[in-house]
């Protein structure tokens, strides 16, 4: 038995927390949910598994007009453009790069792979960008 | 794996003149699908004869499932008065 569970049992035992508000409890640690227990406080946080989006925010304003960013990536969309890429014949690969390093992104197409991107995914699940200044706020981070 | 069913898009200019649309690209679908399928024969014959043609089928499920993937696609851009806005459910 989990010490979580445990302590969930022991505070219904000592009628901290009513049989229901054990049961919610139990099925959330079931359901894979982050429970954490502390003294008398339970803290439940559901866990999202693999993000879905890549949502990225810009509030700011210039001259007093607000400028306003708001956009939402399905990840599968990007995994399906890799693929996409993936098909692109390879002379086409060096025209892209170029375009690419004209506008100030040094990139090359043909190093993006399905796995690599994979992996990125997953490392986004945990990241979150903030950047907070005077006049504008941008905000990048999967959900 | 759905296409998406509808797809809305606002443009505002900086004098507040603009359009919206709201699409509902499930009744394109079977029509796409008619020219689809006509296409696909053209394209098989194409692509035994060229191989720039074979490029294009090959490409054609990659782009299929890129379309599939739209849904949820939300971009939302404002500057001042100028709005760009474009959505796939």
């Amino acid at each position: 038995m989990s010490k979580d569970r445990s302590q969930i049992l022991r505070m219904l035992k000592e009628g901290k927390i009513s049989v229901e508000e054990a049961e919610e409890l139990l099925d959330a640690i079931g359901d894979s949910e982050d429970v954490k227990v502390e003294d008398n406080r339970v803290t439940v946080t559901k866990s999202s598994g693999s993000p879905k989006y890549l949502r990225v925010q810009i509030d700011s304003e210039e001259d007093g007009k607000p400028e306003k960013v708001n956009v939402r990536v399905p990840l599968q969309l990007l995994r399906a453009g890799v693929k996409l890429a993936s098909v692109l014949p390879h002379d086409s690969h060096g025209k892209v790069s170029h375009a690419l390093h004209e506008k100030g992104f040094d990139f090359d197409l043909s190093n993006i792979k399905s796995d690599d991107l994979d992996s990125l995914i997953e490392a986004l699940t945990d990241m979150s960008i903030d950047i907070d200044s005077d006049d504008s706020k941008v905000k990048v981070f999967c959900e | 794996m759905m296409p998406p069913i509808w797809m809305r898009i606002k443009i505002r200019g900086e004098d507040g003149k603009g359009f919206g649309l709201w699409l509902p690209l499930i009744l394109f679908w079977p029509v796409v699908l008619l020219f689809g399928i006509i296409g696909m024969v053209f394209l098989v014959v194409a692509s035994l004869l060229s191989r720039k043609a074979r490029v294009i089928t090959r490409s054609i499920p990659a782009m299929l499932i890129t379309i599939c993937r739209l849904r949820g696609l939300k971009v939302d851009i404002q500057d001042g008065n100028e709005v760009v806005y474009l959505e796939f459910a």
